[in-house]
Parts: structure tokens; C-alpha cells; sequence
């Protein structure tokens, strides 16, 4: 398979493992960063079934319920080396495992927005705003 | 970091501001004694050159009696002056544009230089609206009445510069407009087009030719109703001004509004921070507040010459043929997002979650508009509220700029009026 659909398939995959639309994903400006970040601390052989099982599964039209599908053949510590919970950890925290990828990792994590919240020392939201309620809870 | 950029300590920098010229404003309008004595005073300490230049008159584009006539009544001062509103708020997306284009880590200068721009265009707007309300009758005020209505100020873009400015373009090109375009050589003309004072050679037409024409006929107006009107028409609700302790940070001075010279050294805050002087080198009085910094215009000719202006820069004689010889800075139009010119949100329908991004944006700018819209209808304490939002502005912009189209473009932030 080509590297190419390699990078198309993880924002696919991402997308259902971590719950944030493809477009939320690619607005981090990390994507291109976390793929290349697997791949180095990744064994290959690993990515590669994981990539063709997951192209599998979303060709799959008889499969109703991917999610389930996801949770029983991709979430075990044993499967693919656990790579599926890492990519989670990693759009999450921008984390590979407790390693911090770069200070664009740190500040583009999942879990500010999920919390409405910032990372502290970036994207400060402004003086005062902590007695209001967050945009993106006003706004949602 | 400020202070090593902007020069804060350089004692000529003031010159490249515009004192507000000009003062021979009412040789045929109204002759008021405290005014005729300022003007003396004023001469006395300027250069003969000056002098001169100011007794001819400057030439402009709108002829100086059109200027001086221009503002027929009260109503039509006040449409002025929400015209002057949507001109100001015109110019801040565009630059906005040009500074979140720029990738994090490069252009280090240009992007400190262009945000200090559009801080100080907001500061326009509060100064604008605090002129508005000075001459508003309180009586006229509705309850729940705001001062502008935020869909009708929000322009489309590309779009004329509103009131009826059309700056001189290169011959056979198209009449300008103000376009959304990333950070590049095409958005530098474009932001010194818009900054540009008027030209003393244009030969005379029916339009105003740059921004500091439109204010010169806004002052002439305030001024001329003033004295006709009986009582004159300075008679808003002082607790309607928003004033210093309202707006903190960087961007020049507040003025609070409450007669007709408050009025003139908000226009010339305006007009002195938007085009720097004509000619006018020879004072070294401070006049609009200690830290004035070079006007937009000269900040966007140190970005086109990757060059800051040195302390020995004076010159800007019209037409501006000024060069800066200061200390060399890197300007890169590469590390740029490559933003598609003028996005919209038409633009995103096939993509639903681009659109809800798009729209995301776009309610944070309503809300910034709506929060300064509260604060300069009565409730001033709102206006450091307002202001924080702007800091989520440019994260939701990032945002959409981290979107690539498969032709190498990106999305980018449309500024367009949503429901929020």
C-alpha cells in the first residue's frame, strides 16, 4: 500500500478513535507531524497490519458498527502493539508515550478543547476571561 | 522587545506623525479667537518651509471647499461618522489576514508591526464611536437602542473603502478594493493603499482620496455645526465615552469626547497614527500622548523594505518617495500560509465541517463586534470583556489556515456576519 493512503487512512482512523472531525484534526496543523511520529517509534510490521486492517474494516460495507468493530480488534495492549490507544494518547496530549513531541504538540492537544480549556502558558484567552463562561461552551 | 522595535527612544519618531495639520481650518469657516491663537502659537515655532506650505493650502483630491462643505446637517455628521465606523472596521480583517498568515517564528517584525496596526484600528473605532456619541442627544436614545448595528458594519469583501474614499491607483488598473489576502508583496500595496495620505498633486475631483480627507470633513463639520447650533452639539452622555481606565494595552490614547477640541485631537489621533505627516518635519512637539509610534503607513513601508526607518529618516515630503536606511530585518513570503484570496463561507458548503469551522470563526468575530458594539452603547465596562475575544480570534483563524484544498491553497477566515 502507499505511504500516501498510509496518511489518508490515519486521518480517517484518528478521526473515529479520538472523536473530533477529520477538519477539527487537520485545524491542529499537527497531522503531518503525528503520522511521521508513529512511524519512527512504530515497528513496521505493526503499522502495516494496522493500516491494512483498518483499510479493511472501512471498506467493509456488510460492517454497521465501526466503533464496536474498532473497540474489540484494535484497542487490546496486544493488538498492533497497542498502537491504536497511542494514537489516541497522542492526538490527546500531543504525547508520545510521556515524551513531549514539540511545544506545537503540547499546545495543539485534544484534551484543551475537550475540556474548554487552554494550555496553560499558550493560548491564553485573554485577562478577566475566567470569570466568563468559555466561547466554546456559549457557542456550542 | 517593543522597545528595541518601535524605537521608543528615538526623539524624531514623532515626526513621522501627523500633528494635526492643517490649522489654518478656519480661515473661511469660523473665526473663534482661542483658535486664531493657537494657530499663531503654532507658527511661531514651525519652519518657514511650513509655514509656507500651510498658508498655500495642500492641494486634494475633493477641493477644499467641497471638503469644508462637505457635512450638510447633524443626521448626516452622525451617518458620517458610522461610515467612518465600517472604515475602520474595513481595514482590521485585512490586516488580520496578513499578520495570522504568517507562520509562527518567521516574519518576527513584520507580524509585531502589522499587530500594532490593527490595535490601534480598534482604538479608532472606540475613539470614532466616542465622537458619536459626544454629539448624540441622550433624549434620541432609545432603551436597548446600540450605536451601530454590527450585520451592517461587517463589509464584503473585496470591497471600496466605505465613505466614498477611492485612492489613486497605478493608470489601468481596476478602482481599488480592499481584498483578504495573505501575507504577501500584493497585501503591502493593498495596506499602504489604504494608508496612504492624499496626494497635494491630485488634480481635483468630486471624491475624497484618502482616509485624512473624509476626517478633514468630519472636523470641519463638527466644527461648523458646533458654532451654528445654538448651545452647540456637544451634548452626549458623558458616561457613554469610553476613557483610558476602560481599555488597557498598547495603541495610543484614549480621548474621552466632551467638546469640540476633544473631538479634533481624537481625529488628529486618528489621522496622525493612519498617515504620518506631509511635510510637516519640523515640530518636535508631542501632541497626541507620549508614545506615539510611526504612523501605519511608514510601519508598511518598512515591511515592503524589510528595513526599519532610522532616527535620521525625516523627510516625507508628498507624493512619499521615503526609504527607510534603519536597521535591516528579514522578511520572508514564504513562510506564509498560502490563504485563498477573499475566503467565504459559499466557499465550504461541500465540506460541512470546514463550514461549521468557518462559521465558528465567524461567531467569535460577531461576539468581538457585539462586545465593543455594548461597550460603546452605555456600558463601557464591557469593553476590556469585549477585547479578550480577540485573543480566540486568531486561534479559530489558525485553525482554518492549517486546512489545505488539494490545489495547494488553504481556507482561511472569512469574516462574514453570522447569527450568533
Amino acid at each position: 500500500m502507499e505511504p500516501n493512503s498510509h496518511t489518508k487512512l490515519f486521518l480517517e482512523v484518528s478521526a473515529l478513535l479520538t472523536g473530533f472531525s477529520k477538519t477539527e484534526l487537520k485545524a491542529t496543523g499537527m497531522l503531518e507531524t503525528y503520522y511521521n511520529t508513529i512511524q519512527k517509534n512504530t515497528d513496521k510490521q505493526d503499522i502495516d497490519y494496522f493500516f491494512l486492517d483498518v483499510h479493511v474494516l472501512l471498506n467493509d460495507k456488510s460492517q454497521k458498527d465501526i466503533e464496536a468493530a474498532l473497540a474489540s480488534q484494535f484497542m487490546a495492549a496486544s493488538a498492533y502493539n497497542g498502537l491504536a490507544a497511542n494514537i489516541i494518547i497522542l492526538w490527546y496530549t500531543g504525547n508520545w508515550g510521556s515524551e513531549v513531541i514539540s511545544s506545537a504538540s503540547y499546545i495543539q492537544g485534544l484534551m484543551w478543547n475537550a475540556a474548554h480549556t487552554h494550555p496553560p502558558g499558550a493560548k491564553q484567552p485573554g485577562y478577566g476571561s475566567w470569570a466568563e463562561r468559555p466561547l466554546t461552551v456559549k457557542n456550542s | 522587545m517593543e522597545n528595541k522595535l518601535f524605537q521608543k527612544n528615538n526623539p524624531n519618531r514623532q515626526k513621522l506623525i501627523k500633528p494635526i495639520a492643517d490649522l489654518d481650518i478656519n480661515e473661511e469657516v469660523y473665526s473663534v479667537s482661542t483658535d486664531n491663537t493657537f494657530i499663531a502659537d503654532n507658527e511661531l515655532s514651525a519652519a518657514p518651509a511650513i509655514t509656507a506650505k500651510s498658508a498655500k493650502g495642500i492641494s486634494l483630491k475633493m477641493s477644499k471647499r467641497d471638503v469644508k462643505n462637505y457635512i450638510k446637517d447633524l443626521k448626516h455628521l452622525q451617518d458620517c461618522l458610522r461610515t467612518a465606523l465600517k472604515l475602520e472596521l474595513s481595514t482590521i480583517p485585512p490586516y488580520l489576514c496578513g499578520l495570522y498568515t504568517i507562520k509562527e517564528g518567521s516574519n518576527v517584525e513584520a507580524a509585531a508591526l502589522i499587530r500594532s496596526v490593527v490595535v490601534e484600528e480598534m482604538l479608532h473605532m472606540v475613539l470614532v464611536s466616542n465622537i458619536l456619541n459626544a454629539i448624540t442627544d441622550p433624549k434620541t436614545i432609545k432603551k436597548g437602542d446600540k450605536l451601530f448595528n454590527v450585520k451592517d458594519i461587517i463589509p464584503v469583501y473585496p470591497t471600496p473603502l466605505p465613505g466614498g474614499i477611492v485612492p489613486e491607483v497605478p493608470k489601468g488598473s481596476p478602482p481599488f478594493e480592499v481584498h483578504l489576502l495573505k501575507f504577501s508583496r500584493e497585501a503591502l500595496d493593498e495596506f499602504s493603499t489604504i494608508e496612504r495620505p492624499s496626494d497635494p498633486k491630485a488634480p481635483i475631483t468630486g471624491h475624497f482620496d484618502s482616509i485624512g480627507q473624509f476626517y478633514e470633513a468630519i472636523r470641519y463639520g463638527l466644527l461648523r455645526l458646533n458654532e451654528s447650533t445654538p448651545g452647540g452639539i456637544f451634548i452626549g452622555d458623558p458616561k457613554r465615552q469610553i476613557t483610558a481606565e476602560h481599555y488597557y494595552g498598547s495603541g495610543g490614547k484614549i480621548t474621552k469626547v466632551v467638546t469640540y477640541e476633544d473631538a479634533e485631537e481624537a481625529i488628529g489621533e486618528i489621522v496622525g497614527q493612519g498617515e504620518g505627516i506631509d511635510g510637516t518635519i519640523a515640530t518636535e512637539q508631542v501632541l497626541f500622548g507620549e508614545d506615539i509610534e510611526y504612523a501605519h503607513y511608514f510601519k508598511f513601508q518598512e515591511i515592503c523594505y524589510g528595513r526599519m526607518y532610522s532616527a535620521n529618516d525625516t523627510n516625507f515630503q508628498m507624493p512619499v518617495k521615503s526609504i527607510p536606511t534603519g536597521k535591516p530585518f528579514t522578511v520572508s513570503w514564504s513562510s506564509v500560509y498560502n490563504m485563498k484570496a477573499n475566503p467565504k463561507m459559499k466557499d465550504y458548503e461541500n465540506n460541512p465541517e470546514l463550514l461549521e469551522k468557518a462559521k465558528d470563526f465567524n461567531k467569535v468575530y460577531v461576539q468581538l463586534l457585539n462586545g465593543i458594539n455594548d461597550a460603546v452603547s452605555g456600558e463601557p465596562e464591557l469593553l476590556i470583556k469585549g477585547i479578550t475575544v480577540m485573543y480566540e480570534l486568531k486561534y479559530k483563524a489558525l485553525e482554518l489556515l492549517n486546512i489545505p484544498f488539494d490545489n495547494g491553497e488553504c481556507a482561511g477566515p472569512t469574516f462574514e456576519y453570522v447569527e450568533v
